[in-house]
């Protein structure tokens, strides 16, 4: 028997060997897996939660920019003057010019009615420049207002990004939160499937011990129990899988509800198959991680003489 | 050097427990290949620790083990387990598996060798059709007698073809029928070519099967004929 067909047969019979103490103890592995599976949906859902809010403020980072809100009966050079300048200015992609009566059209669109529009005489609007920003970095805007906000012809600037840039900030805290709390869900993970590994170990205590007597390698004694802890990460990682889809199609219609308030760009299809599929291939790493540390314990437990 | 015709060569080997007396002290002895065996010696004089020596289960003292031209004491750790799969062992609480069935239990050498498939059924069907255990190979080992689940322990340690049987009392607790047997069974291997080692208190089932007795006594390990080891 060449080298290669004995080391797949070695894989083969173990799977069957796991699959067949799996089946066996059908109950006590569901449990595992479940209890596995739902430790890992929680985190599961919060990076998926994670990914969708980052979605939808991505598209505002690209859009920071500057209302500058001008005062009135400026002259058209004096206008002009003023965004040539604005142009000059470090970080600005544009500079784009919004008059008085142009505003109130949108403003009349969007509230639907033309009656603000029919009396021009009373309307209350600026005239204004909204200055597109390569950045929404503090550091990167503050120059910018203040070199602005001194001339004579601006009444006020508002900083349109802020509220982004600080959701932004509030979105890298949830993440390190959601790290710490997924890693110390991990440990809790790792210590169940460690322990119920550790258990199957002195159940096969007889089996083990005879292995050795009959030429079985350190690898072929564990094998079996590594592949167990994997296959319990499996099961897990499908329940987690699972979860994390039933939960995403029960928001998915009022979330979608919600992102319509949001430009269009923000509001793009709910995908979560990725993080789910990840989930899966972690929970599956981490069933193999913890049968490894449960095997960390001293050979001589399970040595023969 | 060790000859081509010796399986196992003891040269000057030492064994003592942690926190007990020695139990050999500088034994040095040959067996040779398709040899007949008999190791024995009074109740607690160290026969099953010498064939555990033999087996590489544990370590001597000091000396060296010269096992299929291999020095134990020189070979990597890792490799010892594919050494002992060239031996057949046998042993006195059998060590069968009874949560597996009669086939499983057989199988389970070829399976760590990783042999699968039709010819590790034959091979178990074989070992067991020598045994004379073919119609039980569903059954499981509790369901067996004493005598059965020995054959049971034999077929598992024939079933690799080893060069080599080391059976520890294989006929503890059967009667005089079943011990006849199972000694029939051995020499029945052993003139196929298989090296036969056994531990036994009880000397006067093998007087006529084995070709030299190993006798302990005193911490020494003596190579005489059967029939004076007897006496």
């Amino acid at each position: 028997m060449n080298p290669m067909t004995r080391w797949l047969n070695q894989h083969l019979l173990t799977l069957q060997q796991v699959s067949r103490r799996l089946r066996q103890q059908w109950l006590n592995s569901a449990m595992i897996c479940i209890v596995i599976g739902l430790t890992v949906t929680l985190p599961g859902l919060i990076f998926v939660g994670i990914h969708h809010l980052q979605q939808t403020a991505n598209p505002f980072k690209q859009q920071a920019q500057l209302s500058v809100f001008l005062k009135a009966g400026l002259s058209a050079n004096t206008l002009q003057r003023l965004i040539n300048e604005s142009q000059q200015l470090p970080h600005v992609l544009e500079v784009r010019y919004v008059s008085k009566e142009d505003a109130l059209k949108q403003l009349s669109a969007q509230l639907s009615t033309q009656a603000l529009v029919s009396d021009g005489a009373s309307n209350p609007l600026p005239d204004a420049l909204y200055i597109s920003l390569q950045d929404t970095d503090p550091a990167a805007i503050k120059p910018i207002q203040a070199a602005l906000q001194d001339r004579p012809e601006i009444d006020e600037i508002v900083i349109d990004s802020l509220w982004m840039q600080q959701l932004h900030d509030t979105l890298t805290l949830v993440k390190r939160l959601a790290v710490i709390f997924t890693s110390l869900l991990s440990v809790a993970m790792v210590t169940v499937i460690s322990n119920t590994v550790r258990m199957q170990v002195l159940t096969h205590q007889a089996e083990i011990e005879v292995s050795r007597l009959i030429g079985a390698t350190h690898s072929d004694i564990r094998r079996p129990f590594l592949y167990l802890g994997s296959a319990y990460g499996l099961g897990g990682g499908v329940i987690a899988f699972v979860s994390i889809d039933i939960v995403m199609l029960c928001v998915q219609q009022p979330l979608q509800g919600v992102l319509r308030h949001f430009p269009e760009q923000a509001s793009g299809s709910l995908q979560w198959m990725g993080v789910s599929g990840l989930v899966v291939l972690v929970s599956i790493g981490l069933g193999w991680i913890a049968a490894f540390i449960a095997l960390m314990q001293p050979r001589r437990s399970s040595t023969p003489s | 050097m060790q000859p081509a015709t010796a399986a196992i060569v003891f040269d000057q080997v030492s064994m003592r427990y942690p926190d007990s007396a020695h139990l050999f002290r500088q034994v040095s002895f040959e067996i040779q290949k398709g040899e007949f065996i008999l190791v024995s010696g009074h109740s607690g004089v160290g026969k099953s620790t010498l064939l555990k020596l033999m087996a590489g289960l544990v370590n001597p003292t000091s000396g060296h083990i010269i096992l299929q031209q291999q020095v134990l004491q020189q070979l990597n750790p890792a490799a010892l387990p594919y050494l002992r799969r060239r031996l057949g062992l046998v042993f006195q609480d059998h060590k069968l598996l009874f949560d597996r069935s009669v086939f499983d239990n057989v199988v389970l050498p070829l399976h760590i060798q990783g042999m699968t498939g039709i010819e590790a059924t034959r091979r178990v069907r074989t070992a067991l059709e020598k045994v004379g255990l073919q119609h039980k190979e569903k059954a499981m080992p509790i369901t067996l007698s004493g005598g059965e689940q020995q054959r049971l322990a034999i077929a598992r340690a024939v079933v690799s073809r080893p060069s080599i049987v080391i059976a520890d009392e294989p006929t503890a607790g059967l009667d005089q029928a079943a011990a006849w047997s199972i000694m029939q069974l051995l020499k029945a291997f052993n003139e196929v070519g298989v090296t036969v080692i056994i531990a036994m208190h009880d000397m006067t089932q093998v007087s006529a099967i084995a070709d030299r007795s190993l006798h302990i006594e005193q911490q020494s390990v003596t190579a005489m004929p059967v029939q004076r080891a007897i006496l």
